[in-house]
């Protein structure tokens, strides 16, 4: 057996849907065989943008292609009693299946965990879901928004004279993958020790309360509710609140103004670099840096003798002549990134980050982040392009499983594949 | 009873702020003996970080430190003392995995990279979490959550289009590298499993971070367009968004993807004459109108109570939930049921709450323990893993090697 890979004895089945998609997609990476088994004419998160081209079609989905690298692609109607049959089959043969369905409908399709586990003992089981398979909130339908909402995370993010406001793309379902993912490989390490396969749960909910980290611990500590704080942070025990995100000449960037030892570095090297451009204050230029008490220091000097000047020095200057001054003089001022940004990054492309892959049916090379942490080798890498609806069909069905030529016809009029 | 899933799995932990003492907590809580090392002197700048329990400033009282360190055993060590880098060597010699989150260079300038530690314990598995990776000419640059969160693309993707972004709360990309950064361990543990082999990962928190915003870097490739923050609006649904309601800052967020989820949305309302328009027949057509439509959804809204409007949109099928705040997730019933916070005796800050991760077993639970006080386990750790004498650690102590 190879062993050039993390996981590459491993056989994974992803039946999930948008919620388990970056799950599938990081085991992928890690060299599990991977097959994503969608319903016949394609998965539903086919359908969600952006598309390439903007042109909205199930093989064009930008969102589909990012989560589902590597995988091979299979279409089967697991509801259909032969679908059932033949779905058991691979799992017979298969190290871990993952899902997202709402709680209960794999075991109404009697192809739960027992189930299963009948046919293959070792069997470990990942199931994602919103709240979790128990509970008041158990049948509760989910969004992104609404898992936002509900784990403390949305309340605590946006403009205090606007609702509070979450990430434009869908971020908790990719929490929540990289969780599931870490619980699928933990599992198959538990049952390598131990020959003891099991179900893994994973809760949308309880990954991005933990994202929302700040608001329990400071009703817990203080008996305070956290208010978001638009692009400011706001130090105890005056409240005195500095901003965060600045606006500069072509953009935005991200300066913290620490107090103390955190900004005992950048503090005095950003006054210098102002104060060459007579943009110092008095005040910035005759404090002691490591004794600056952000939180004991009232909110009017400080917009007026720090603020302000600073506002004035960013907004002299573009993104780049920030971030390249501020590495040459250790200031911590980095650029508020939009897509371009992140892709001309200068680290990204020095480390070769960046993995083109083909499309062979776009006839285009689309680049794509590479693998999410460096190992050496083949151990950890992005391997190709998402499947096709039903690419890998004959593969598996035909070469794998040994169906008959004539049974994938059969199968195909009774759209089971 | 089955044994715990990283049972037997020893941890070294240097850490700095959350990325890194995240990642061993949650190990910790899978069974991982986790120890961190760290020191009075110049300790983890976590400890530093408010809220303290109760405003009672000291370095054992950050509940901050607390949550993010939970399960895990502190080592206080002066790593200045060549003593106690070899203290730190005998450690990793009888460890599994060494996890180090402070800026690319510094472990090597105590002598304990990974070249050095592996000559100790071969089969050794290290990963180094800093913002930019361990190569690269930016390699030194130090980061922390919230320009790491702007430079990967998040900052800009959360506000509102007519206004600068906000971007998410706080350091948002801390608590999106550990989960990672854990996957990447248990791999390593298993591919160790497999083969004998240790591993030196390289976990660049920008690369990890990345990985959350791909569509819209696919996006930019593909079509040279930029993804725009666009409030709480979705391309798939509407409305989609969150809506004021009765009471001071009670919201409620609600999403209507499917035409099924419309027509129970418009049954909540009571079939309002306005939800019959043609301007909101379809999704094509409420995305046209959009504005328009959260106005009217709005009107009614303030009238309702946040958590009623959650509980009949989801009893007609339609993602709906309150915008929890730092005291309602406290009574959320859902959290309630499963347990989630965990209220402990700690030492120092009394009665706290702790929180699990979000994975759970079905044969080997998850077990929470408190946090440690800075240096808490020293002695323990130095008797009965590395069998130091009574003398010997005496010795140690007044030579200024524990901190």
């Amino acid at each position: 057996m190879s062993e050039s890979s993390f996981l590459s004895p491993y056989r994974i089945l992803d039946l999930a849907d948008e919620r388990g998609l970056f799950c599938g997609k990081l085991l992928r990476d890690l060299g599990a065989d991977v097959i994503k088994i969608e319903t016949p004419g394609g998965d539903n998160a086919r359908n969600i943008g952006p598309f390439y081209h903007n042109i909205s079609d199930p093989e064009k989905s930008l969102h589909w292609f990012s989560f589902n690298t590597g995988k091979k692609g299979i279409t089967l109607d697991i509801t259909n009693p032969r679908g059932k049959e033949i779905f058991k089959q691979l799992v017979r043969k298969a190290d871990c299946v993952l899902e997202s369905f709402p709680p209960g409908f794999l075991d109404d399709l009697e192809l739960g965990y027992e189930d299963l586990c009948s046919l293959n003992p070792g069997l470990i089981m990942t199931s994602i879901t919103p709240f979790g398979e128990a509970g008041p909130y158990r049948d509760y339908k989910d969004s992104d928004l609404v898992l936002w909402a509900l784990s403390g995370l949305l309340f605590i993010c946006g403009d205090q004279d606007r609702p509070p406001v979450r990430i434009s793309l869908e971020q908790s379902y990719l929490h929540a993958g990289a969780d599931g993912a870490a619980g699928t490989v933990m599992a198959l390490y538990h049952r390598g020790r131990t020959g003891q396969g099991q179900k893994v749960e994973v809760s949308i909910l309880k990954a991005m309360e933990r994202v929302a980290y700040a608001a329990h611990i400071l009703w817990d500590a203080r008996g305070k509710i956290l208010r978001r704080p638009g692009s400011a942070l706001k130090i105890p025990p005056r409240g005195t609140t500095t901003p965060l995100i600045w606006a500069c000449r072509d953009g935005y960037v991200a300066f913290y103004l620490f107090g103390g030892n955190m900004g005992a570095v950048s503090n005095p090297a950003l006054t210098r670099w102002m104060a060459e451009e007579n943009l110092a204050s008095d005040v910035m230029k005759k404090m002691d840096w490591p004794k600056f008490d952000i939180g004991r220091t009232p909110q009017e000097d400080i917009d007026r003798h720090i603020i302000r000047p600073m506002a004035e020095f960013f907004k002299r200057h573009t993104r780049k002549e920030l971030w390249d001054g501020g590495v040459e003089r250790r200031v911590m001022i980095y650029p508020v990134n939009d897509a371009k940004g992140v892709l001309d990054d200068l680290q990204l492309s020095e480390r070769k980050f960046w993995v083109e892959i083909e499309h062979a049916a776009l006839n285009d090379t689309l680049r794509y982040p590479g693998p999410f942490v460096k190992v050496a080798g083949d151990l950890c890498q992005v391997r190709g392009r998402a499947p096709l609806v039903g690419e890998n069909n004959e593969e598996i069905y035909l070469k794998d499983m040994q169906l008959s030529g004539e049974e994938m016809v059969n199968l195909k009029a009774n759209g089971v594949i | 009873m089955s044994k715990k899933i990283l049972s037997g799995v020893r941890i070294v932990e240097f850490g700095w702020a959350v990325v890194g003492p995240l990642t061993t907590s949650w190990a910790g809580g899978y069974g991982a003996e986790v120890i961190k090392i760290e020191t009075k002197t110049r300790p983890d700048v976590i400890r530093t970080m408010t809220p303290y329990k109760d405003d009672r400033v000291n370095l054992n009282n950050s509940l901050f430190f607390g949550r993010e360190n939970a399960n895990k055993y502190s080592l206080g060590l002066n790593l200045k003392h060549p003593e106690g880098v070899k203290i730190a060597k005998r450690l990793v010699a009888e460890s599994d995995c060494v996890l180090d989150s402070y800026t690319a260079g510094v472990m090597d300038s105590y002598g304990l990279g990974y070249n050095d530690l592996k000559q100790i314990k071969p089969d050794i598995i290290m990963l180094s979490s800093c913002m930019y990776g361990q190569t690269g000419s930016l390699r030194s640059m130090p980061g922390y959550g919230v320009p790491l969160t702007a430079i990967s693309g998040l900052t800009s993707l959360c506000g509102w289009p007519d206004r600068p972004p906000t971007g998410p709360y706080g350091s948002y990309t801390d608590y999106l590298v550990p989960r990672l950064n854990l996957l990447a361990i248990v791999s390593a543990l298993d591919y160790r499993r497999r083969t004998g082999k240790g591993i030196y990962i390289d976990a660049a928190q920008l690369e990890s971070s990345v990985q959350f915003v791909a569509p819209a870097l696919l996006e930019y490739g593909a079509n040279q367009q930029t993804f725009i923050r666009c409030g709480n609006a979705s391309r798939q649904a509407a409305p989609h968004g969150v809506f004021s309601c009765k009471g001071e800052d009670r919201w409620c967020a609600i999403s209507v993807f499917t035409e099924r989820e419309w027509r129970g949305f418009c049954d909540v309302l009571g079939n309002l004459p306005w939800t019959k328009k043609a301007e909101f027949a379809s999704l094509a057509a409420r995305k046209e109108n959009e504005a328009e439509l959260n106005t009217l959804i709005e009107e009614w809204t303030r009238q309702q109570e946040d958590k009623w409007i959650m509980m009949e949109m989801q009893k007609h099928g339609v993602p709906a939930g309150v915008v929890n705040n730092g005291r309602d997730l406290g009574d959320d019933p859902q959290l309630i049921f499963s347990n989630y916070y965990r209220r402990m005796e700690h030492p120092e800050m009394g009665s706290v709450d702790y929180a699990p991760h979000s994975i759970e077993f079905s044969a080997s639970p998850q077990e929470i323990f408190r946090s440690p006080c800075l240096g808490e386990h020293t002695e323990h750790i130095c008797k009965n893993i590395l069998g130091f004498s009574e003398q010997e650690f005496e010795r140690y102590s007044a030579e200024g090697v524990f901190e």
